[in-house]
């Protein structure tokens, strides 16, 4: 799961997926290696997570190996934003003085 | 624009929680507060027993009822009531505030880092903590500017009859607390209605994180 081991990544952290989705939604492609410094993660662990996506169907990757968000991608980033404002819209929070 | 709401309303979220974090620490300065408030009293008593023992063996001859004593009661209690709101300002204002700023400047990756790592036990705790700090605290003002009121009223009452009246100083002490009490209460109405409704509003956010904790970690983001 933490992507340090060899391991495949199982269940992913929905952070480092919403960094990754949010980079490439901004850059709209990017080097592995930019990547990895844009979102602070290890090499390793962004091939990993990139696996992972890619298997989904929330990226592709170009001819010269250029990371690049799918649709499917950027509507997922939408409806996780969607998904939290689902229950934090909700809370009234109280204005205290 | 979804997205744009989703921060603003972790804003609130936040800045309530700093909120909490404030009265928490109101809570625990209040020991403090309290031995300040009480630490006066000890000084003012003390002042009399020195002022009496001086006259019991013909050192001085002040009266305990003369002004210079009434007047350094009043003194006393109101530098205690002064170091003590002091102190606890002090205290709440070493609460480190929107240090998630940086955090939630990401956007949504930062919100749901900062949802990941909240402690909710701790903040309902806190919760708890801060309703029970906010009312002690006001209670403890109120008796605090209830003896300065009650120095005061005998001051007030002593000059007026002795001065204006020419009566003697003879007076009910009971009847003067009673009616500085009323006094003080009339003046810390605002004050007092003011922290009812901050409680409400502090147990009214209880439930509803407690609701959103509920939800939120009962339901899985589904990728």
């Amino acid at each position: 799961m933490k992507g340090n081991s060899g391991e495949p990544i199982s269940k992913p952290d929905l952070y480092v997926l919403a960094r990754v989705i949010k980079t490439l939604k901004e850059k709209n492609r990017m080097n592995k290696t930019a990547l990895a410094t844009s979102t602070g993660l290890s090499y390793d662990r962004l091939i990993k997570y990139l696996d992972w996506m890619a298997q989904k169907g929330f990226i592709a990757f170009d001819s010269n190996d250029d990371v690049v968000l799918t649709k499917l991608g950027a509507e997922t980033y939408d409806q996780l934003v969607k998904w939290i404002l689902q229950y934090i819209g909700k809370v009234r929070f109280q204005k205290l003085t | 624009m979804t997205e744009e709401i989703l921060l603003s309303k972790m804003v609130e979220f936040l800045t309530a929680i700093d909120q909490v974090k404030k009265y928490r620490k109101l809570a625990s300065a209040l020991i403090d507060f309290a031995l300040i408030i009480v630490a006066s009293v000890v000084v003012l008593l003390t002042l009399h027993l020195a002022v009496n023992l001086l006259n019991l063996y013909g050192i001085s001859n002040v009266s305990s009822n003369s002004w210079s004593v009434a007047f350094s009661n009043i003194l006393i209690l109101c530098i205690g009531l002064l170091i003590g709101v002091v102190w606890v300002g002090q205290k709440t204002d070493t609460v480190k505030t929107q240090q998630w700023k940086n955090t939630l400047n990401e956007g949504t990756p930062g919100a749901l880092k900062l949802l990941q790592e909240t402690n909710w036990e701790n903040i309902f705790r806190d919760i708890r903590f801060a309703k029970l700090g906010f009312v002690l605290y006001g209670i403890i003002k109120v008796v605090a500017y209830w003896l300065i009121a009650a120095f005061i009223s005998v001051i007030l009452y002593g000059f007026i009859m002795v001065n204006i009246f020419h009566f003697s100083f003879d007076f009910n002490f009971i009847s003067i607390l009673i009616v500085a009490f009323v006094f003080v209460l009339i003046l810390s109405l605002g004050d007092l209605r003011n922290r009812y409704e901050q409680v409400g509003r502090l147990d009214s956010l209880l439930w509803e994180l407690r609701w959103f904790e509920r939800e939120f970690r009962r339901t899985d983001f589904q990728a």
